[in-house]
C-alpha cells in the first residue's frame, strides 16, 4: 500500500484560500458581468442557459430553435456535456428562482477550482511532496487557462481529464475502488463531452509512452486491472455498463453526421471525407501550437497588451525551468518530457509529418479542428509538473549541502540571470515582472543560505508567483471594461446583452427579433457554422436580406403549393416569390402528388402571422414541440419557418399528418378549416428516455464515487491506526 | 568475474555530472536546430499569427496619408503591429522603416531614428529611409546630419528604389492596382518621382540653413535637370546660390526661369533686383518693387512650410 504524503493541512489551506480569492478579484469584472464574456465563452453560456432553462420544465432539449432557424441540438449538447451531475448545481437553485447569471459565473469558478484541486491531488500523488504539489496548483491555477473559463469551454474537458490521470495514478499505486470508479466515471463524461477524441489520442499516447519509460509497470499495471476486475465483478459490470451506454450519444452523433443531414460549412470546408464532422487536414494546419505561441508571445511581451488566449504561465515557471537544468534525470521526467514532446511534435503540422501522418491513417484524425488545444490540455499541466518535478529534485538534493548545495545555487543564479536578459533584450518594463524575479533571487538566496525554512521559501516564492498574473489580469480586464464602454458608445446592446438564449422562455415569439436589413441591395451571407443541409443551401445561395425578411415570421398561411425540384430548379425562382410576397409554397417534387393543390386560387397574399390570432395561436411551446390551435375559414399550407429535419412529426387533432419540406428548408403541413389542434413534435419518446436514463445513470455514478471513495479512506484511517498501535 | 565496460569513478563521474535534464534540454535544442531546414514552418506560424495583430482595415490609407489624424489608440495599433512584424521578420528593413514611422507619429522620435537608421544599414537601396531620416534631423535642428541623409537619399538609383518598393510586400498592400502590373510599375513610378522632389528640395533647404552655397548650385542644377514638376524652386534655389557665390549673371538667368515656371515670391525679386543692381542693371528697381508689393501681400515662400513634419510611407 502506497503511503500517503506528508500533509500540511493549514498551509494547503492557506494557499487554496489565497488563490482562489486572488483569481476571483482578478477576474471580477468578468464573473460580476461588468465584462462581457467572449468567443466561445459567449455560445457555451447560450447553449448552457438553453439546456438549462429546458431542463428545468422538464424537456431534454433534442432541437434547438434559435440556432440558424432551428438545428438539431446534440452538437452543442456535447459542447456542454450534458449528462454532467454537476450541472445540478445550477439547475436546482435556478429552479427555485435565483438568477442564471450568478450561477454560471458560480458553476465555471467550481468547476475551474474542481479541476485546480484535480490537479494539485495529481502532482501530489506524483510527486508525493506538499511543496511541490501547491506550487503546481498555484502556477496552473494562475496561469492563463484561467481567462479560458471567459473565452472558451476548454474547462468542461480539462478539469474530468485531469481527475481521470489522478484516478488512474492512485488506481496504479493501489488498485481502489473509488479509483476505478472515478476513472470510469471521468471517461464517460468526457465520452459526452465536445470531440472525445483529444481525450482518446491524449490517453492514448500517455500509455505508449508509460510503457516505453515504464515497462514492468504497464504489465503490472494491466495485471493489477484485470486482477481488480475480477473480484469486483458488480463494479466492473456496471463500469462497463457504463462505458458502452456513454459511447452511445457519440455513436448516434456521429452516424447522424454521416447522413449529412446538417452540415458545418465552416469546418467541413473543402474536406475529402463525407462526414461533416471530418476536417481537411489543412484547415487544421492553418492554426496549430507554433501559430498560438507566436501569437501568444505578441500579448505576453508587454503585460500591458494581455488579452485572453495568450499561452501564459508566470515567470517563476521559466525561471523553475532553467534551474532545472541542472536537476537529476529520472523516469518520470523523461516520460514527461517525452510525452510533452510527442505533441509539440504533433501540433506543428508544418514542422513534422507526424500530424499529417496520422490523419491519413487514423480514422479519428480526421475529426481535429484545433491542435492547438493540446497546448492547453498537455503542454501547459505537463509543463508545471515537470518544473516542480525539477525543483523537488533540485531541493531534494541540497539537502545534501556542501559543494552540492553551493552548484545548485550557483545554477539558481544562472538561471535568474538568463531570465534577466531575455526580459531585458524583450524590453519587457512591467514593474511586477521584475518585483516577482527579483523576490524569487531573494527565496533562492535566503533558502540556500539557510535563513529560510522550506515552508517560508514555499511562501516566498508563492509570492513571487502571484504578483505578475495579478498585473496582467489587470491589464485585461481593464481593456476588457473598455470593450463594454465601445459598445455602449456604439448602442450595440444587443452585442452585450450575451445571450440570444437570455430571451427564451416558455412565451413563444412569434417573430424572430427585429427586422435589421444588411444595405447593400443583393448581400451574400458569412458562412454558415451549423445548420440543417437545407438551411445551409438557402443560407449560401439567397439573398441574405430577402432571407431574414422571409425567416423574420415563423408562420406563413398560403393557399397554394407548388412543387420544386432542388436538384434541376434555381433557387431564385424561390427568392423572386418571397421578394414579391407571392401566396404560394414550395415542396419538393417528389411529394405526393395528391397533396399539390397547385389549381385553388389564390386569395389575396400569404397570411403572416406576427402574433397569437383567432385563426392561429401556439398553445404549448417547448425545445421538441410546438402545440398551435387553428381556427381557418378554408384549408390552408401552414410553413413553420423552423427548419426541417428527419425527427420532426406533425399530428392534426392527434392523428399523425404528413409533414412537408416546404420553402426548401422548414416545416410545412396541410392545416383543414375549422377548430383544429396542430402537433409539431421532434424526437422519439425512446431516444428521450435514453437520455434522460443516462443522466440519471451518471449522477448515480458520481454518488456511488462519493459513497465509495468515503468508504476507501475511512479503510485507510483505520490501516493506519493499526499500523500506528502495532 | 566481468570487467566493467568503463572505469567505475568515470562512471560516477558521469552518474553525477552528465545524468541531468540538460540532456533533455540538448535534444530540445537539436530539434530547434533541425527544424530551422524548414524555414516554411516557421514563416507560417509569424505570418499566420500576424495576420491576427492587423490594425483596422479603415485606419490603413489615413495610415498612409496623414497618420497625424489619427487617435492615439489606433497608432498605437500600428505601433505594436509593426513592433510584432520586425520582430517576426528580422531581415525586413521595410518592417523596421515602418516601425520607425509608427513611432515618429506616436511621438517617439529617437525610437523612430533608431528604427530607420537600422532599416539603412539592412537595406540602402530605399530613398524614404535616408528622406526620413533626414526630416527627423530637421525636426531635432541636426542640420548637418539632415543635409547628409537627403544627399544619401537623392544618390540613390530611382529604378532600383522602384524595384524595391515593389518587390516589398509592406509597401504593395497600400498602392493602388497591386494585380494590374502595369498600373502598379506606373504608380509606383509616380510616387517615387514625388519623392525625389521632396527629396531635393530638403536637401536644397538644408543646404540654405547650413549656409552652403556651392552644394546648394550643385544640388539645384542636378535637380532642374531632372524636370521635375513645378520647377521653379529649384530655380530659385540655382539663384540664390549663384548670387551668393557671386555669380550675378548666372543668377539672374535661374532667378528669370524661376519666375518665368510661377514660383513668384517676394524673395525671387529681392534676389533678382540685388543681382541685376551687382550687374549694374536698370531693371533692379523694378525688381525690388515687385518685390516690396509682394512682400505686402505676404507672398513669402517659406521653406520651413515644406517640411511639415511628414515623413515619406
Amino acid at each position: 500500500m502506497a503511503i500517503p504524503a506528508k500533509k500540511t493541512p493549514s498551509i494547503s489551506f492557506y494557499v487554496f484560500g489565497i488563490t482562489v480569492c486572488l483569481w476571483a478579484y482578478s477576474f471580477h469584472v468578468f464573473l460580476t458581468r461588468q465584462a462581457p464574456l467572449t468567443s466561445d465563452a459567449v455560445s457555451f453560456y447560450d447553449h448552457l442557459k438553453f439546456y438549462i432553462d429546458s431542463i428545468t420544465r422538464g424537456v431534454y432539449p433534442l432541437w434547438d430553435p434559435l440556432w440558424s432557424s432551428g438545428a438539431p441540438n446534440e452538437f452543442f449538447l456535447r459542447r456542454i456535456g450534458p449528462f454532467n451531475p454537476f450541472l445540478v448545481l445550477i439547475a436546482v437553485p435556478y429552479k427555485l428562482g435565483v438568477g442564471f447569471w450568478p450561477l454560471f459565473s458560480g458553476f465555471v469558478t467550481f468547476y475551474f477550482f474542481l479541476g485546480m484541486l484535480g490537479f494539485y491531488r495529481l502532482a501530489r500523488v506524483i510527486s508525493r511532496d506538499e511543496f511541490s504539489a501547491l506550487l503546481a496548483f498555484v502556477l496552473l491555477s494562475l496561469s492563463s487557462l484561467g481567462t479560458r473559463v471567459f473565452d472558451s469551454y476548454i474547462m468542461m474537458f480539462m478539469t474530468p481529464m485531469i481527475w481521470f490521470f489522478y484516478f488512474l495514478i492512485t488506481f496504479g499505486q493501489a488498485q481502489k475502488r473509488h479509483a476505478f470508479l472515478g476513472m470510469v466515471f471521468c471517461v464517460m463524461l468526457l465520452m459526452t463531452t465536445y470531440i472525445p477524441f483529444y481525450f482518446i489520442t491524449i490517453v492514448l499516447s500517455f500509455f505508449i509512452f508509460f510503457t516505453l519509460v515504464y515497462p514492468k509497470q504497464a504489465v503490472g499495471f494491466v495485471v493489477a486491472l484485470f486482477r481488480f476486475m475480477v473480484r469486483n465483478p458488480a463494479v466492473s459490470l456496471l463500469s462497463l455498463a457504463g462505458l458502452a451506454l456513454c459511447c452511445v450519444p457519440g455513436y448516434l452523433f456521429f452516424k447522424s453526421a454521416s447522413q449529412g443531414t446538417f452540415t458545418l460549412p465552416l469546418r467541413h470546408f473543402d474536406a475529402q471525407h463525407e462526414n461533416v464532422l471530418s476536417v481537411k487536414a489543412a484547415v487544421t494546419s492553418y492554426w496549430a501550437m507554433p501559430e498560438d505561441l507566436v501569437y501568444s508571445t505578441f500579448y505576453t511581451s508587454d503585460l500591458r497588451l494581455f488579452d485572453f488566449a495568450a499561452f501564459y504561465l508566470p515567470l517563476t515557471a521559466y525561471i523553475l525551468l532553467l534551474l532545472g537544468l541542472a536537476a537529476r534525470l529520472n523516469r518520470k521526467i523523461v516520460l514527461m518530457f517525452l510525452w510533452g514532446f510527442f505533441f509539440l511534435l504533433l501540433g506543428s503540422p508544418h514542422l513534422t509529418p507526424l500530424y499529417q501522418f496520422l490523419h491519413d491513417r487514423i480514422f479519428f484524425f480526421k475529426y481535429f479542428r484545433n491542435l492547438h488545444f493540446f497546448l492547453w490540455l498537455v503542454i501547459m499541466p505537463l509543463f508545471v509538473l515537470f518544473v516542480v518535478e525539477q525543483l523537488k529534485d533540485l531541493l531534494d538534493e541540497a539537502q545534501k549541502g556542501g559543494r552540492v548545495k553551493l552548484s545548485i545555487f550557483c545554477s539558481a543564479l544562472l538561471a535568474h540571470l538568463a531570465v534577466a536578459a531575455a526580459l531585458i533584450w524583450q524590453d519587457s518594463m512591467n514593474y511586477s515582472t521584475w518585483i516577482a524575479w527579483l523576490v524569487s533571487l531573494a527565496a533562492f538566496f535566503l533558502y540556500f543560505w539557510s535563513r529560510l525554512s522550506r515552508d517560508m521559501f514555499l511562501a516566498v516564492l508563492l509570492f513571487a508567483t502571484v504578483v505578475q498574473p495579478l498585473e496582467a489580469y489587470h491589464y485585461l480586464s481593464k481593456s476588457w471594461l473598455k470593450v463594454v464602454e465601445v459598445y455602449l458608445t456604439r448602442n450595440a446592446l444587443t452585442s452585450l446583452g450575451l445571450s440570444e438564449y437570455d430571451r427564451f422562455s416558455s412565451k413563444f415569439e412569434y417573430t424572430r427579433g427585429e427586422k435589421v436589413l444588411l444595405p447593400a441591395a443583393r448581400v451574400k451571407n458569412e458562412p454558415l457554422y451549423f445548420g440543417t443541409q437545407w438551411y445551409t443551401a438557402l443560407w449560401d445561395n439567397m439573398d441574405a436580406n430577402v432571407l431574414r425578411n422571409y425567416t423574420h415570421s415563423k408562420f406563413i398561411l398560403y393557399d397554394r403549393v407548388l412543387a420544386f425540384d432542388d436538384q434541376k430548379e434555381d433557387i431564385r425562382v424561390i427568392e423572386q416569390a418571397w421578394e414579391k410576397g407571392l401566396n404560394v409554397a414550395f415542396v419538393p417534387a417528389d411529394s405526393p402528388v395528391e397533396n399539390l393543390e397547385g389549381s385553388i386560387v389564390t386569395r389575396g397574399p400569404a397570411m403572416t402571422v406576427s402574433g397569437p390570432t383567432q385563426q392561429l395561436r401556439v398553445i404549448r411551446y417547448n425545445a421538441n414541440q410546438v402545440r398551435l390551435k387553428t381556427d381557418l375559414s378554408a384549408k390552408k399550407f401552414l410553413v413553420f419557418n423552423d427548419s426541417y429535419f428527419p425527427g420532426w412529426r406533425v399530428f392534426i387533432d392527434g392523428k399523425e399528418g404528413s409533414l412537408y419540406r416546404a420553402n426548401i428548408a422548414f416545416k410545412g403541413v396541410w392545416v383543414p378549416a375549422g377548430d383544429h389542434v396542430v402537433e409539431f413534435r421532434f424526437g422519439e419518446a425512446k431516444r428521450s428516455a435514453i437520455e434522460i436514463f443516462l443522466l440519471v445513470f451518471y449522477c448515480g455514478l458520481l454518488v456511488l464515487l462519493v459513497w465509495s471513495w468515503r468508504k476507501d479512506i475511512l479503510a485507510e484511517k483505520k490501516w493506519l491506526e493499526g499500523v500506528r498501535d502495532v | 568475474m566481468s570487467r566493467a565496460f568503463i572505469d567505475p569513478r568515470v562512471a560516477a563521474f558521469l552518474n553525477t555530472y552528465f545524468k541531468r535534464v540538460f540532456l533533455l534540454y540538448l535534444l530540445a535544442a537539436a530539434f530547434l536546430v533541425w527544424g530551422t531546414r524548414f524555414p516554411y514552418a516557421f514563416n507560417h506560424a509569424k505570418f499566420t499569427a500576424l495576420n491576427r495583430y492587423i490594425p483596422k482595415a479603415e485606419n490603413m490609407v489615413i495610415f498612409k496619408e496623414d497618420p497625424a489624424k489619427l487617435t492615439e489608440g489606433d497608432l498605437k495599433e500600428f505601433e505594436r503591429y509593426y513592433e510584432k512584424a520586425a520582430l517576426f521578420m528580422p531581415r525586413s528593413a521595410e518592417a523596421r522603416a515602418l516601425k520607425g514611422y509608427s513611432y515618429y507619429y506616436g511621438g517617439d522620435k529617437v525610437k523612430a531614428q533608431r528604427a530607420y537608421s537600422q532599416a539603412v544599414r539592412m537595406n540602402p537601396k530605399l530613398f524614404n529611409f535616408y528622406y526620413n531620416l533626414g526630416i527627423i534631423a530637421l525636426d531635432r535642428k541636426d542640420h548637418k546630419k539632415a543635409f547628409a541623409h537627403f544627399k544619401d537619399s537623392v544618390a540613390v538609383d530611382p529604378g532600383v528604389n522602384v524595384q524595391s518598393i515593389s518587390g516589398s510586400v509592406w509597401y504593395i498592400m497600400f498602392l493602388p492596382s497591386v494585380h494590374q502590373p502595369q498600373l502598379l510599375a506606373n504608380a509606383v513610378g509616380t510616387h517615387v518621382r514625388d519623392q525625389y522632389r521632396r527629396g531635393y528640395l530638403q536637401l536644397l533647404i538644408s543646404c540654405e540653413l547650413l549656409n552652403d552655397h556651392a552644394s546648394m548650385l550643385l544640388y539645384a542644377r542636378k535637380a532642374i535637370a531632372n524636370d521635375f514638376l513645378n520647377q521653379g524652386v529649384f530655380y530659385y534655389y540655382a539663384g540664390l546660390a549663384a548670387y551668393q557665390l557671386n555669380e550675378p549673371q548666372q543668377a539672374v538667368v535661374f532667378l528669370q526661369e524661376a519666375v518665368k515656371h510661377k514660383f513668384q515670391y517676394a524673395q525671387v525679386y529681392q534676389v533678382l533686383g540685388l543681382s541685376l543692381r551687382a550687374l549694374g542693371r536698370p531693371e533692379s528697381e523694378a525688381a525690388f518693387k515687385a518685390s516690396m508689393s509682394l512682400l505686402k501681400d505676404e507672398k513669402i515662400y517659406r521653406p520651413e512650410a515644406e517640411n511639415r513634419g511628414l515623413l515619406i510611407f
